[in-house]
């Protein structure tokens, strides 16, 4: 194995093994990982947004004055002026235009994204699911494909009923007719069966990489040995 | 800082005092929010929850802990003998006040009581709840004033002990023993009282000490009475003689040149006072008048002025468990010796030697308390040889041997600075009490009642552990093996949609994951990428993270790195994405962002379907709202993480998307380590069974000791 | 006042972009140049987060604040990363070996621990929960698709089984259809009292 392979893998296991000094309960050498951590992600990430982002999109551009490319140029930079003078504090105010820009925008991004993206196409696919040309095969009753429909429509509405339900009767009130209870505990089995899904393929995930981490730690020990 | 009785709440735990806004105990940490009143609580009322109910039970349990908590348990005893201090309850004024009652004195009792109603609305509780904190506020008053009671005793003592060999020291100023020790106890750097804010605020208000003249006057008021008495003929100093039935009061005296509202009292005790210091003869009622109007400030019965006409020093001959002793009328100087024996600590620093008897530090009856307003800073300075001021019949104190003209005006303030030293003293006793409760908030006194289980952490460690060994051994035993488990349907289309792609078909593969889930990306990953190039596909990397620019190698086969096509760098994020999707060229030219990405925005257009690598359903439901909707016919593909598997099946089922891989176990070419992977989800359905196991075990113990209980 | 201004070019900047988004075929050009802008102002704006993360860090050092030794590490962690990449340039592979070499280890051992934690918590979940629908619904689901990823029921041998096992990992579906829903309405309304409340309310 090179020497820099060896260096670099011993220098990712005591990385790993300073990690799981948090099991211990060392806050000392899991604050040192984590701030080198930090420290390396952020110093790549601005060399990137530097030279991949800043340079091509707003430098090279004003390059071109007085063309009109550069000239349109000018607007970026003066928001981005307008943005860096957050920084300071008496300038501080001066930010809100640049932030109320984006704020304008990215909102009327979700509106549309939200509405035709995920909204209309989930809702259409509810109802498709009821389409004839599914729940009837050769004729018969695909009874498989109503059952699903059906869950699928009876596990939306309770699921939505019950953030409802939940976010009114917080603390204030009881509701005390029983189909609403109903409602409500159909759509908590619904949204724990999710949740249980989510959390085993969170598990998953994280004993892939536990996994990952154990056998780097494994495969340098065997070098020695 | 205030020295009313300011509300308290007792800790149901361990029965510590902490102050109203505390959320935890200062002793034992246990949660005080069972303590808050609400502000529509009303016991009164029915209750129909049983919520309401365990307020109530609460708040019971709570004034019944006031009963059991040592700290007041000896001064039960005492307090027993004393009339306790109710909301509306009042001393018996002496015989001849009773039949007159003042207007400034109405005025003060009526704001009294409003400020305690607001007190008790403050509290969040009903009249029922003002009331229990009222009682609670008695209740830590008396401890208070026993507290302060057993140290003047002890002051008494070690006095009477160190009478003899203080009588004639004088230190190189010529300031004598007495008023030296005073010093010592009060740095002349504390501001009075009367600078006090309306509103306390415990770091500033604590700074009460005392300026030297009113350590002086203090003395004349310590030592004066039985000097007086005994110097009365040599001295020959008037006394003045104030009508008895004028009642004493905090309130200034409507006396011209002095503001009505003028006093040197805080705001905060005036509020608190609803009836005026006037010591009957009764030391209870003496003490009961001083506790209702100065809070905790319940100076020594035995301290009590005897009532004589023309001056009072009313020394309770009774020690602090004999408070039902009345004081001789007689006030003879063997009263007033006795009493010697009874006064606190501070007041031995206030005698010059042991033939001059203290004067008690509180009122003597027919104190004018109105003239308290009078400016102790004037107090005159006392003789160098400790002729002590003589108390007046209705409490003035007036300087033996100074000039009575001049001091006539000083007089005035004599037995209202007594008073106000006092209260000052026992403001200060108090104040420094309560800021040692806030000093250890937070910090653990004494042992907790109910200590919490520290197994749980071990428990969890080794749970920890168990997970770490049994996944070290399965990797140290076994060799990698394939991990087969069913095909979804998603990953089925996946991989219908994948077999469609042409050869020489562009491929456009969007990065959007971390170096936290390479190692499982990548093992899906690789597979996919081999199949495509060994169909012949062109595959162009994209990412708008930066850490994807050099994770991207790792989705390619090592063996095969000329095979590995550089990643360009998106700018932007997803409005990079959708800067490319759904804009256009601009007449006058290339936009920066079309010249840093080949092919501009006709990039989608060229590519026959995109996947999307990603460990972040956010970024793939991003791209499904704004990007894919521009290129409805460009087939969607992702490869993610398991996490994201069951959030991804709408998209699936609306057919948003053409297929994807969620997790290492979601496709059968990938390479993943097949013991350490079952052993780590074995261990986690027992963990889930015995959370389940010890809740269902819990919960049968509790149910069992509920019936044992109520057999 | 003060807060009007943002809220006035935030509300107009969005409605413009809005209507250019519903007129996209004819201010395509124009909705290409306006992401640019924003794009660009994306980065200085994470630019600027990046050096206030600096600025910070660099006063607890200056003022010897308790911790200032993780201050200190991330300041020589991200002088270094920075120097080395514009120097030895971001595209090296020596560098981008280094880079990886710190990056992965510590990101794939974070996550490691996240299992490691997901197991003190299962044991929690109940106790601190209790019996309820959701937490029982939760448990035996988790139970299920733990079993189901153990692999020893060999559904590629039996078909049958597969179409089962194919229904019970379509369940969490339906729930989560009615999150993406709930998620999606709760978005579009904030969006729209961004856009249309905040003016009445100004009014």
């Amino acid at each position: 194995m090179p020497g820099s392979d060896w260096l670099l893998a011993f220098v990712g296991v005591v990385l790993t093994l300073m990690v799981f000094c948090y099991l211990l309960g060392d806050k000392l050498l899991f604050g040192i990982a984590m701030y080198i951590l930090l420290g390396v992600s952020s110093g790549y990430a601005a060399i990137i947004l530097i030279k991949r982002a800043l340079l091509p999109l707003l430098i090279a551009p004003l390059m071109a004055l007085p063309k009109i490319e550069g000239l349109l140029a000018l607007i970026p930079l003066l928001l981005s002026l307008l943005l860096i003078g957050s920084l300071f504090r008496k300038s501080a105010k001066a930010a809100r235009v640049p932030l109320g820009i984006l704020a304008g925008i990215l909102t009327a991004l979700t509106i549309v994204g939200v509405s035709r993206g995920t909204l209309a196409p989930q809702l259409l696919s509810i109802v498709d699911a009821f389409d004839p040309a599914l729940v009837v095969k050769a004729g018969m009753p695909n009874w498989t494909a109503i059952f699903e429909a059906f869950m699928t429509l009876t596990g939306v509405i309770a699921v939505l009923f019950f953030f409802h339900h939940r976010a009114k009767t917080s603390g204030k009130y009881e509701i005390s007719q029983p189909w609403l209870e109903g409602l409500s505990g159909v759509g908590q089995i619904f949204i724990g069966i999710t949740f249980g899904a989510v959390f085993v393929g969170l598990f998953n995930t994280a004993l892939t990489a536990l996994i990952a981490s154990l056998e780097r730690l494994i495969n340098f020990i065997r070098l020695w040995l | 800082m205030t020295d009313q009785g300011e509300p308290l709440q007792i800790c149901p735990n361990c029965g510590q005092e902490n102050a109203l806004q505390s959320l935890k105990c200062i002793r034992c940490g246990e949660l005080l929010e069972g303590l808050f009143h609400f502000d529509d609580y009303d016991e009164q009322e029915g209750v129909d929850a049983s919520g309401e109910l365990d307020n109530q039970d609460t708040i019971s349990t709570v004034l019944n802990s006031l009963d059991e908590n040592a700290l007041l348990n000896e001064q039960n005893q005492a307090a027993s003998e004393f009339p306790e201090p109710a909301e509306e309850t009042q001393p018996e004024p002496p015989a001849w006040d009773r039949e007159q009652v003042p207007d400034w004195l109405e005025r003060v009792r009526q704001r009294v009581k409003e400020e305690e109603s607001a007190l008790s609305q403050a509290s969040g509780g009903s009249g029922a709840g003002g009331r229990q904190s009222e009682d609670e506020r008695a209740q830590v008053d008396q401890a208070f004033a026993g507290m302060l009671r057993r140290i003047r005793e002890q002051a008494e003592n070690e006095r009477k002990k160190n009478r003899p060999s203080t009588e004639n020291l004088v230190d190189e100023n010529g300031d004598p023993e007495w008023l030296r020790r005073i010093r010592e106890l009060h740095p002349p750097t504390v501001e009075e009282s009367q600078n006090l804010p309306a509103k306390p605020a415990v770091s500033d208000e604590l700074d009460d000490d005392w300026t030297e003249e009113e350590l002086q006057d203090l003395l004349r008021r310590e030592i004066g009475a039985q000097y007086l008495e005994e110097h009365r003929q040599e001295l020959n100093f008037p006394l003045r003689e104030q009508p008895p039935t004028e009642e004493t009061t905090l309130e200034p005296a409507a006396e011209p040149g002095v503001p009505e509202d003028f006093h040197n009292i805080p705001d905060d005790d005036l509020e608190e006072r609803e009836k005026p210091i006037s010591l009957p003869d009764n030391p209870l009622e003496s003490q009961q008048v001083l506790s209702d109007s100065a809070g905790s400030e319940m100076p020594d019965p035995e301290l009590a002025v005897d009532p004589q006409p023309y001056f009072e020093t009313e020394l309770s001959e009774a020690p602090a468990d004999e408070p039902d002793e009345e004081p001789d009328e007689a006030a003879d100087a063997v009263a007033v010796d006795e009493a010697e024996e009874e006064q606190p600590e501070g007041l031995e620093m206030q005698e010059a030697d042991g033939e001059t008897p203290a004067i008690p530090p509180i009122l003597p009856e027919g104190t004018d308390e109105t003239q308290f307003g009078g400016n102790s800073e004037e107090a005159p300075e006392p003789d160098e040889d400790g002729e002590k001021v003589e108390p007046e019949a209705d409490g003035e104190l007036v300087e033996p041997d100074a000039n009575p003209e001049a001091e006539t005006a000083e007089d005035k303030n004599g037995p209202e600075k007594s008073a106000d030293l006092i209260l000052r003293r026992d403001q200060r006793q108090r104040a420094q009490t309560l800021k040692n409760i806030i000093e250890q908030e937070g910090r653990r006194s004494i042992a907790v009642l109910h200590e919490k289980a520290p197994q749980g952490k071990l428990g969890r460690l080794i749970l920890v552990l168990l997970l770490m060994i049994g996944v070290v051994t399965a990797l140290v035993l076994g060799p990698a093996q394939k991990l087969e488990l069913g095909v979804s349907p998603m990953s089925s289309a996946f991989e219908k949609s994948l077999g469609q792609i042409k050869s020489g078909e562009h491929i456009m593969v969007v990065l959007d994951y971390q170096a936290a889930t390479s190692a499982e990306l990548e093992s899906l990953a690789k597979p996919v990428f081999t199949k495509l190039l060994a169909q012949g596909a062109k595959i162009r990397l994209l990412t708008s993270q930066p850490a994807d620019v050099w994770l991207a190698g790792g989705l390619f086969d090592s063996d095969f790195p000329e095979e590995v096509p550089k990643t360009e760098f998106v700018p932007g994020g997803i409005l990079g994405y959708l800067a490319l999707s759904a804009g256009s060229t601009p007449d006058w030219g290339k936009t920066p962002i079309e010249k840093a990405i080949s092919g501009g925005t006709d990039l989608l257009d060229q590519s026959g379907a995109v996947l999307i690598i990603t460990d972040s359903f956010d970024f793939a439901r991003v791209w499904l709202e704004q990007v894919a909707p521009w290129k409805p016919g460009l087939k969607t593909l992702v490869i993610t993480t398991a996490v994201n598997a069951p959030v991804l099946q709408p998209y699936f089922a609306s057919r948003q998307l053409s297929g994807y891989l969620a997790g290492a176990a979601d496709h059968s070419g990938q390479e993943l380590n097949q013991r350490a992977w079952q052993v780590g989800v074995m261990i986690m359905m027992v963990v889930i069974l015995l959370g389940m196991i010890s809740k269902a075990d819990a919960d049968a113990n509790q149910r069992e000791e509920q019936r044992n209980a109520r057999e | 006042m003060k807060d009007r201004v943002g809220i006035i070019i935030a509300v107009v900047s969005g409605l413009l972009f809005l209507a250019a988004l519903f007129f996209q075929p004819v201010t395509a050009a124009w909705l290409n140049l306006i992401l640019n802008w924003v794009i660009v102002v994306t980065a200085v704006g994470l630019m600027v987060s990046v050096a206030r993360l600096i600025a910070t860090h660099l006063r607890h050092i200056a003022v010897g604040r308790r911790g200032f030794l993780f201050s200190m590490i991330f300041i020589i962690a991200f002088s270094a990363t920075l120097i080395a990449g514009i120097f030895m340039g971001e595209e090296n592979p020596e560098y981008l070996r280094w880079i990886r070499a710190i990056q992965v280890p510590l990101e794939t051992a974070l996550l490691g621990l996240v299992a490691l934690v997901m197991m003190s918590v299962a044991t929690k979940v109940f106790r601190e929960r209790g019996w309820s629908f959701l937490t029982l619904s939760f448990g035996f689901s988790a139970l299920v698709f733990l079993f189901l990823n153990l692999g020893f029921l060999r559904l590629n041998q039996d078909p049958s089984l597969g179409k089962v096992v194919a229904v019970v990992q379509g369940l969490p579906m339906a729930g989560a259809r009615g999150l993406l829903i709930g998620i999606a309405l709760g978005a579009l309304i904030m969006g729209l009292r961004m856009l249309f409340g905040q003016v009445v309310e100004n009014d």
